[in-house]
């Protein structure tokens, strides 16, 4: 059955609520609201993870995954609570969906057996595992896109493992880490000597040797002649600080062939450090975790060295790249002494250098007995001579950008020249920008001047990038059923229900919203961009005008921006192949996509939840309902109510359960509109007191139940005879269910601080009239609704109307409009003749005359 | 002929008709009225707040709510429309049905004659009867259908 119409159906439940309940209940709620809205923003912060623009590790993921299920169970035991235990098979769907999240995370990596040495040119992009991050990437920039790189070869992570288990070297280390005792710094010193000191005593077995003086052979061969090697770590776990630690690996220059097995162990064993041992057991990470790779390269005879980024780090906006260099060694070998030349070159123009700043360089670093370098003096001719000729630096800038293409993300290149001139690729990595906000521009995308006419340009960006298309307003649900794929979806504000649409859809922007609603999170999930809180914006763009939505910069523009669109095609940050990113998506599958789109749809319930969002959206969409209902099942004893003393024919009691009412006198049992504090109830009787009270107080039943068919024959009349108008409220909240005259009806809303915690819920039925009349005014009343921002519901003669994720203000007016429409639709189902008069009523609305019917005196 | 027909079998049901509560302005009785005029029905029911028929109302009732002079004898003056609508001011647009409706004040049973509803009918001058079944108020018989059937069996004697 349709499950938000089960709001319709009366719960027969025995027992009823009092205060003390009422305010247990009411509190339970508070807690769903909360941890839903934690675990929505724990969402989006996974999600902007996955973006590739910013670097996260394991623990990072743990943790989170961990704060992840903490708020799904508060949402889940507090909605039990809520609801008398009325979903207890939902911490069983949470614990399924955390078992696969949970297999995912605690799956070790995997080392692929494969060959112990792999030459550079047998790299494949998919053996990350094997050759480590830094290995794959110069496999790539060889093989994929053909540039020169030194020759050389990898010893696998495999040959890493194979040398760690043989001799039961991986039992010793793993013995003396875990007695380790990371805190105290003699002990970890002393370990880490003793298992280096292994490391450096056990021999490779004989096939690894083999392998490598294999592929010596090899790389002799390519070059020409024996000659030395650089040695150099290639980490299979790329994430942040071990990516940063990375560093602290050693790497070896000018190592004679017949030493590669000895300084191949130094570099392994450099992974025993006493800050590597700290970093990774204080994170929770097995050493065998963090596999390592080896690169051996044959050494370049440089004349040069040095670094180009493709973009200024601090302002990646300009439009050109740098290059440092140096005669001799790479910068790096240099030390801090010498200044390298620096050069700008225009990125649209290699042959333009837009400046160059000589250095001072005195010293040159060059290979000197095996296994060391040495410090000479700079020959004097090179003193007054720039690093690079103009056609080098052009020729450098022009392979460098087209690295950065391939790699669709700005680089960070390391080069050397030879003495004959020829460029070769050290090391590529994606370059480190500055870190931004989250919530504001990234520094990906560049700006683009563009001549377009600007629509907007202010708005939070809910979900970054840049599309165009047709506009598409939408007003209520019904409009979604008509939403051209490729439009860009325009709205006052975004409701859940409105993720139907999103994955059709080339942008979103609202006027109203926050960065951790349903739709903001799904918008991330489909890459689709989504920019919110645009003022005006409906009222500014025209249906099926084209405009430009630029969610990166926060601008939207008037037709299709093409350069907008390129750059930001050209500026997408790849997706990361490392390990950690690669366990982020399988997780984030398990986390952020919503199945659960539509509380009308068949599969809004607990078994089809599959992933947590689908949990968290289910649960609030119940304690919604539960909230609804609460006030019918309630009831109060006498001294706990407040009559409001109000001119209108209406009993109202008032039912503080905090911060609803100002202090009130202990003795007075009644208090005026003055005295109360509750915003939502406010709101609402501003909109019930500016209307006409027409006609007579709401009926005493007990006098006419003899001439009305249906009263005498329902068997509620007598429980609708003792109803009163309860109205329970604190400073943010209000539910107040009501029956004037024949029909039902029940208003449940919250303004609080968090605009995603806004809402405001309607729920009508009945009437003294037949059904055909009932059902023209629930038609009537939602129109009214629909027209002032609800989304509406019509079933027969029930009616609900809900909107939510809104700004307190909208709320308040919705409220108003609720307050004119219960009043003067009073017993209105008499008028409904036909549907011309059902027209005639909401015209009157629309035009704000709300004047039916005359005040009665009796 | 046989004069058969008894009032259940002339009936017309309640939902036919226009209704309004007897709070409901002049206005919105004239937007009924004009409604119901097109499908041939030239009166509103009179309701209050316990759905319990109290009055009805007739074109002359809504005029005479409109313009207090059409209930008085007729004396010559200026006739346009014009005129009677500025005296139509949105004050007495605003008056409530019960002050111009004619009271339903008498109700026939379903089983009783139609002479006995034919005399009320023109004893009471009222255009049309509630009927009631065992308490309940079924439907209304209007003067119009008995005519129809004193035509039929005058014409055939």
């Amino acid at each position: 059955m349709i499950s938000l119409l089960s709001i319709f159906q009366r719960r027969k439940r025995s027992e009823t609520i009092d205060r003390e309940g009422f305010v247990q209940r009411f509190h339970n709620y508070q807690e769903i609201l909360r941890a839903n809205r934690d675990a929505l923003e724990l969402m989006a912060e996974l999600q902007q993870k996955l973006s590739g623009v910013f670097l996260f590790d394991r623990n990072y993921l743990i943790t989170t995954i961990s704060r992840l299920e903490n708020y799904l169970r508060t949402i889940i035991d507090q909605l039990n609570l809520l609801s008398d235990q009325r979903y207890t098979k939902l911490p069983e769907v949470l614990k399924r969906v955390m078992d696969l999240i949970q297999k995912e995370l605690s799956r070790p990596q995997e080392i692929p057996k494969v060959s112990f040495t792999i030459p550079f040119r047998a790299i494949k992009k998919n053996m990350i595992f094997s050759v480590g991050g830094k290995c794959a990437h110069l496999g790539e920039i060889k093989n994929t896109f053909g540039f020169p790189i030194p020759p050389g070869f990898v010893i696998s992570t495999y040959a890493f493992k194979t040398f760690l288990e043989n001799n039961n070297l991986h039992e010793k280390i793993n013995h003396i880490l875990t007695a380790l005792d990371i805190k105290t710094l003699a002990e970890l010193e002393e370990a880490s000597k003793t298992v280096q000191q292994m490391v450096g005593e056990t021999p490779l077995s004989q096939e690894i040797v083999d392998s490598i003086r294999c592929s010596y052979e090899e790389l002799a061969k390519e070059v020409g002649k024996p000659v030395p090697v650089a040695i150099r770590s290639s980490a299979a776990q790329e994430d942040t600080t071990l990516a940063s630690f990375a560093g602290q690996y050693k790497s070896f220059l000018n190592v004679p062939p017949d030493m590669i097995e000895k300084y191949y162990k130094l570099v392994i064993a450099s992974q025993f450090s006493p800050r590597a041992i700290y970093y990774f057991k204080s994170r929770g990470f097995e050493y065998s975790e963090i596999p390592m790779a080896v690169g051996v390269m044959a050494m370049v005879p440089v004349e040069s060295a040095g670094i180009v980024y493709t973009r200024h780090p601090e302002i990646p906006q300009e439009d050109f790249l740098i290059i440092n260099a140096v005669f001799g060694l790479g910068i790096s070998a240099v030390g801090g002494e010498t200044t390298p030349d620096l050069y700008r070159v225009s990125r649209k123009d290699p042959k333009n250098i837009l400046s160059q700043e000589r250095g001072k360089q005195e010293e040159v670093v060059v290979s000197a007995s095996p296994g060391t370098v040495a410090h000479i003096a700079l020959p004097p001719e090179k003193k007054n001579q720039p690093v690079l000729t103009a056609s080098q630096i052009t020729e450098l800038s022009a392979l460098s950008l087209e690295l950065e293409k391939k790699f669709a993300c700005p680089q960070d290149i390391e080069w050397a020249i030879d003495q004959e001139g020829k460029i070769f690729i050290l090391q590529a990595r994606p370059l480190k920008l500055r870190q931004h906000d989250r919530s504001t521009k990234t520094s990906t995308a560049k700006m683009i001047k563009t001549n377009s006419p600007v629509l907007a340009e202010s708005g939070a960006i809910a979900s970054t990038g840049i599309g165009s298309g047709p506009v598409y307003i939408v007003k209520s649900f019904e409009d979604l059923k008509n939403f051209p794929a490729g439009a860009v979806l325009v709205s006052h504000h975004a409701p859940p229900d409105y993720t139907l649409v999103v994955d059709r859809a080339s942008a979103i922007v609202t006027e109203v919203g926050s960065a951790a609603s349903h739709i903001a999170t799904v918008a991330r999930e489909f890459m689709v961009p989504a920019l919110f809180n645009v003022s005006r914006i409906t009222e500014i763009v025209t249906p099926g005008e084209p405009i430009t939505v630029d969610a990166i910069n926060g601008f939207i523009y008037q037709g299709v921006v093409q350069e907008l669109l390129d750059s930001y095609q050209e500026a997408r940050p790849p997706f990361k192949d490392t390990a950690i990113y690669q366990l982020l998506k399988k997780i984030t599958q398990y986390v952020t996509p919503l199945n659960l789109t539509d509380p009308r749809g068949q599969n809004f319930k607990p078994e089809y939840c599959k992933t947590l969002h689908d949990i968290t959206r289910f649960s609030h969409e119940m304690a919604m309902q539960e909230m609804f209902t609460l006030g019918e099942r309630s009831s109060f004893p006498e001294g706990a109510t407040k009559k409001l003393n109000i001119p209108q024919p209406l009993d109202i009691y008032l039912i503080d359960l905090g911060k609803g009412l100002n202090e009130v006198k202990p003795l007075s049992s009644g208090v005026t509109p003055e005295d109360v504090k509750s915003r939502p109830f406010l709101a609402l009787w501003k909109g019930m007191s500016q209307v006409t009270w027409a006609g007579p107080r709401p009926v005493n039943l007990r006098g006419f139940m003899s001439v009305v068919a249906r009263s005498a024959s329902d068997p509620t009349v007598m429980e609708k005879l003792t109803y009163k108008n309860y109205v329970i409220i604190t400073d943010a909240y209000m539910n107040f269910s009501t029956r004037l005259g024949y029909h039902f009806s029940s208003i449940d809303a919250f303004i609080g601080e968090n605009i995603q915690d806004n809402y405001v819920q309607f729920i009508f039925n009945g009437g003294g009239a037949d059904l055909t009349r009932r059902m023209r005014r629930a038609r009537l009343i939602s129109m009214i609704l629909n027209h002032n921002g609800f989304n509406t519901i019509l079933k027969e003669d029930n009616l609900y109307a809900r909107g939510e994720n809104l700004e307190a203000e909208t709320i308040e007016k919705m409220l108003i409009v609720l307050g004119i429409v219960v009043v003067t639709t009073r017993q209105m189902d008499m008028a409904m003749y036909n549907d011309k008069i059902v027209d005639w009523y909401f015209q009157e609305f629309i035009k704000g005359n709300y004047s039916f019917g005359a005040t009665i005196q009796k | 002929m046989q004069q058969k027909k008894n009032i259940k079998e002339l009936v017309t049901p309640l939902e036919n008709y226009p209704h309004l509560p007897y709070w409901a302005t002049l206005k919105e009785a004239l937007i009924q009225l004009g409604s119901a005029l097109e499908d041939g029905i030239n009166t509103v029911l009179v309701f209050n707040e316990a759905y319990k028929l109290i009055g009805i109302l007739t074109p002359s009732d809504i005029l005479r709510g409109i313009e207090p002079t059409f209930g008085h004898r007729f004396r010559e003056r200026a006739e346009f429309w014009s005129d009677l609508l500025s005296t139509a001011t949105n004050e007495r647009m605003m008056e409530p049905v019960k002050r111009f409706m004619s009271p339903a004040r008498m109700a026939i049973d379903a089983e009783d004659s139609l002479f006995k509803a034919l005399h009320i009918m023109v004893s009471e001058k009222q255009p049309l009867l509630a009927i009631q079944e065992q308490g309940k108020i079924i439907g209304v018989i209007k003067l119009d259908t008995i005519f129809k059937e004193i035509i039929e069996v005058v014409l055939a004697q």
